[in-house]
């Protein structure tokens, strides 16, 4: 792990810092390239935050649990309290003991073996034609309106609808519940810091989920199925250490409604704006093991992971790049930065599917690693596959609107059109295209 | 070559199966399988995958 020379003062890298980490995306960069070179672990005097922003040491962070250790819930709580002393309500509402993304230890493994098999590569091949099937529909949709001399928004037409398809698919939640269930994890864990009521709103909302996934639950524990709310409820019947209560598989479906959401969308976003203004990248996406790379690195290269790790605390004094880090102290981690670190990534700001030896960490590392990433690639390729299939052509209608949003690289809309003369609009529904 | 697996660690990620599928199977279940002395030919593969493992579990003897 190697350090800059020299630290830097107050109160440039604390501008930064903030700038960094509630600005919206594109702006963020600028600020959090310079955090990166000149202190990349920055102790926030305002906050008394550490921020992280050098590869190696969010790899670090992130590999050694022991030193620093996941929030607990009242943790998150606390640091959700906005300026004026309204409470947000934590990211999970409070509802929940023993998540996964905030346990370590005995209780991870045990959650983590409950989930593993959900996203184990026999599964995923079986879940793939229902996706496949998914994406046609999206993309025939998006071709009648497109062929009809319509502007889609690529967000709205895919990125959002897909991982609200493949999440509920996955978890076992009724395509007619699934856009009710998005607006309760939403009211609960809105993706910006919330507004004073909000924690009020949040617990009713919590109170509906709740009651909703007990219904659920108590229905496949009368009638299992082949998804994962069955296997979950099968481990809360077993009676040895792979034990889950109803608390935790309760909670398991919630966490896996919202880590699979707003993180796909987003890579779904930054993936489609990369191949939009640079066509000449599609042939990677003729094979999976190519079309994985790709994925992959287009998603380093725009730091779609801004901040989507969480925060650590550290559970004794240690020092990181020179920087001593108290016991107890908050540690932040900038991903988004750290992706364009020249130490770890060579000529960090180019794209290069043959990168090899440096892993990303969009999809985190250590015990916290994202157990749906190679659900999340399948649909991403699956999409970008079928759209350069059957909408060659399919270009920016105008510029990408980007949003404001603390953890993650996030679109507003991506205008898409299809020009007249795109060999796809003859094949759409309206027929009025030429194919010449 | 010969490959280690810490089955301790492992968490069933399958992160491995995808860099060097060659070595490295998940079952249905969540078990990993994998050919303990593959073929040398495979070793790039088997780097890859000692890297891609998030929580450091793969390692390689030889």
């Amino acid at each position: 792990m190697s350090c800059p020379i020299g630290s830097a003062t107050a109160p440039e890298p604390a501008a930064a810092a903030r700038a960094a980490l509630h600005g919206p995306s594109p702006e963020a960069f600028g600020h959090y390239t310079w955090l990166r070179e000149h202190a990349p672990v920055f102790a926030d005097p305002g906050s008394g935050t550490y921020v992280i922003s050098g590869y190696a040491q969010c790899r670090f962070v992130l590999q050694n649990p022991d030193i620093f250790r996941s929030p607990h819930d009242g943790e998150l709580a606390r640091r959700n309290r906005v300026g004026n002393g309204a409470r947000t309500g934590s990211v999970l509402g409070g509802m929940i003991t023993t998540d996964i993304l905030n346990t370590g230890g005995a209780t991870h493994r045990r959650l983590r073996a409950a989930l593993a098999p959900a996203f184990s590569p026999p599964r995923l091949k079986l879940m793939r034609p229902a996706i496949e099937a998914t994406v046609a529909e999206l993309v025939g949709d998006a071709l009648g309106r497109l062929a009809a001399g319509d502007v889609v928004d690529f967000h709205e037409a895919f990125s959002l609808p897909l991982p609200l398809a493949v999440v509920g698919e996955l978890i076992g939640i009724p395509p007619a519940d699934r856009p009710m269930l998005r607006a309760i994890s939403v009211a609960i864990a809105p993706p910006d810091r919330g507004v004073p009521g909000q924690a009020e709103t949040g617990a009713r909302k919590l109170a509906e989920l709740t009651a909703y996934l007990d219904d659920l639950i108590e229905q496949r524990r009368r009638e299992p199925r082949d998804d994962l709310i069955s296997a979950l409820v099968a481990r809360t019947g077993r009676d040895d250490d792979q034990r889950l209560t109803l608390d935790e598989a309760r909670t398991m479906c919630y966490v896996m409604q919202l880590a699979g959401y707003d993180t796909t969308v987003a890579g779904i976003d930054s993936l489609a704006v990369t191949l939009l203004t640079h066509p000449e990248l599609g042939g990677q996406l003729t094979d999976d093991r190519s079309a994985m790379k790709f994925i992959d690195e287009v998603l380093r290269w725009a730091g779609v992971a801004k901040t989507a790790n969480g925060v650590r605390y550290a559970t004794r004094d240690t020092e990181l790049c020179g920087v001593r880090i108290p016991a107890g102290s908050e540690v932040s981690m900038i991903i988004g930065t750290a992706h364009r670190d020249p130490q770890a990534f060579e000529r960090p700001s180019e794209l290069d599917f043959s990168r090899r030896g440096t892993p990303a960490l969009t999809f985190g590392t250590g015990i916290h690693f994202c157990a749906g990433a190679p659900l999340a690639r399948m649909e991403m390729m699956l999409l970008l596959r079928e759209v350069q299939e059957r909408l060659p052509g399919l270009t920016l209608a105008g510029p990408p609107v980007p949003s404001a949003n603390r953890t993650l690289v996030t679109y507003a809309s991506i205008p898409t059109s299809l020009p007249r003369d795109s060999g796809a609009v003859g094949e759409g529904p309206a027929g009025e295209g030429s194919t010449t | 070559m010969k490959i280690s697996v810490d089955l301790e660690l492992c968490q069933s990620n399958g992160q491995c199966c995808y860099a060097a599928p060659e070595i490295f199977d998940l079952g249905e279940d969540g078990t990993l399988t994998f050919t303990a002395e593959p073929d040398d030919a495979l070793r790039e593969a088997a780097e890859d995958a000692v890297l891609a493992c998030p929580v450091q579990a793969i390692s390689i003897e030889g």
